[in-house]
């Protein structure tokens, strides 16, 4: 095998892995508003409460539908205040 | 199971072809990873209370499925699409684990390449897909997971999730089997019967899901390119017997890349299952 086609390939597989490592940090620092769901009273005044969610929450809430895109918002489908236990995705 | 091949130069019988029987260390091998994948099946399938679904395994295992440890990507990727999230974390591992091993986990750890591989021993006229049909996949995992699921959401009906086998298998029939055999959706029976066309495909083609419809194959296979994973060649002086290229499950023809002076796992389409290397007949001369 061409020796020069072996170091190219190094160098993209090695700038893959770094930008693997990169996008992982990136993802552990991230966090994402969701918000909760508007009811009652809430409603009536257009009060809007939401949480920051970790990178990694969000992938598992993504497992089981817990966030949906409401317009350009995030939801929760689920109060995350109460133990969630195991739940599958709808889908 | 029928008597070990022929140490002879002429391509294997088509006999030992099917079970992969090649006798000694070369049968080894190949039960490796037949222990590696069962072992995987009940592993990744074990969990009974904890999870780690914030970590996306690159093989088809459905994350709805209530004993699954790990995140599917692709069910992962459709969400963030739906949300219009960039997917860091998800892109990041499979980025990583792709980068480390290419498609090394289709042919040892992914549970549906293993139900492929079981399928493909049952007894019957068997034929190669058109090569071609390998660039469907790209189509799939282009459409199915990229683009309806950020055009349409989340829950579109063309994203891949509502069509995938594996799903249909590690949840749609479970609720099936719960709910009496009432079929009340009919994206349910759409998802079987995707499912029932696979399963019989794949009994005449081997690992012709792998091949032709396969995202997450669809995602790692550019990385076979350049993965540090290397399958290394049996041997230096190929006698072009072109046994390798019978007993390849995915057609990757890997006698082109020994004769490049290659690894094997080179070819997109590769699964590094190492069968090239425990048949060739020059092996450890």
């Amino acid at each position: 095998m061409n020796p020069g086609t072996t170091n190219i390939r190094r160098i993209v597989a090695f700038s893959c892995l770094c930008l693997a490592l990169l996008l992982i940090l990136v993802g552990l620092a991230r966090s994402h508003k969701v918000y909760d769901r508007v009811e009652g009273e809430m409603q009536e005044f257009g009060i809007l409460t939401y949480q920051r969610v970790t990178d990694l929450q969000l992938v598992i809430d993504a497992t089981f539908s817990g966030v949906l895109r409401e317009g350009n918002r995030l939801v929760s489908t689920y109060d995350r205040s109460m133990p969630r236990g195991k739940q599958s995705c709808p889908t | 199971m029928t008597g070990p091949c022929p140490e002879a130069s002429n391509p294997a019988p088509p006999e030992c072809e099917r079970f992969g029987d090649h006798g000694g260390r070369q049968g080894w091998t190949m039960d490796k990873r037949r222990i590696f994948q069962i072992v995987s099946l009940f592993f990744l399938h074990s969990s009974s209370g904890w999870e780690a679904k914030w970590f996306c395994l690159p093989v088809l295992s459905c994350h709805s499925c209530s004993l699954s440890w790990f995140a599917c990507p692709i069910g992962v990727f459709i969400h963030y699409n739906g949300y219009r999230v960039f997917p860091f974390l998800a892109l990041g591992t499979v980025l990583l684990l792709a980068t480390l091993g290419g498609r090394l986990l289709c042919g040892w750890v992914c549970p549906f390449g293993l139900l492929q591989d079981v399928m493909y021993k049952i007894r019957s006229p068997k034929f190669r897909l058109p090569r071609w049909t390998s660039w469907m996949k790209y189509v799939v995992l282009f459409a199915m997971v990229f683009l309806f699921p950020l055009l349409q959401g989340e829950y579109s009906l063309y994203s891949f999730c509502r069509i995938c086998p594996a799903s249909a298998i590690q949840v749609t029939l479970p609720n099936l089997v719960g709910q009496g055999f009432q079929i009340t959706h009919s994206g349910t029976a759409i998802k079987l019967g995707i499912l029932g066309a696979i399963l019989i495909l794949v009994t005449f083609s081997s690992r012709a899901f792998c091949k032709t419809m396969c995202p997450l194959g669809a995602l790692l296979a550019p990385f076979n390119l350049i993965s540090f994973w290397r399958v290394r060649p049996a041997t230096t002086e190929c006698i072009s017997c072109h046994r390798c290229d019978k007993i390849c499950p995915t057609d990757a023809r890997p006698s082109v890349k020994i004769l490049e002076s290659t690894a094997p796992n080179r070819a997109p389409e590769c699964i590094a299952c190492h069968d090239c290397q425990a048949v060739c007949p020059k092996a450890g001369e």
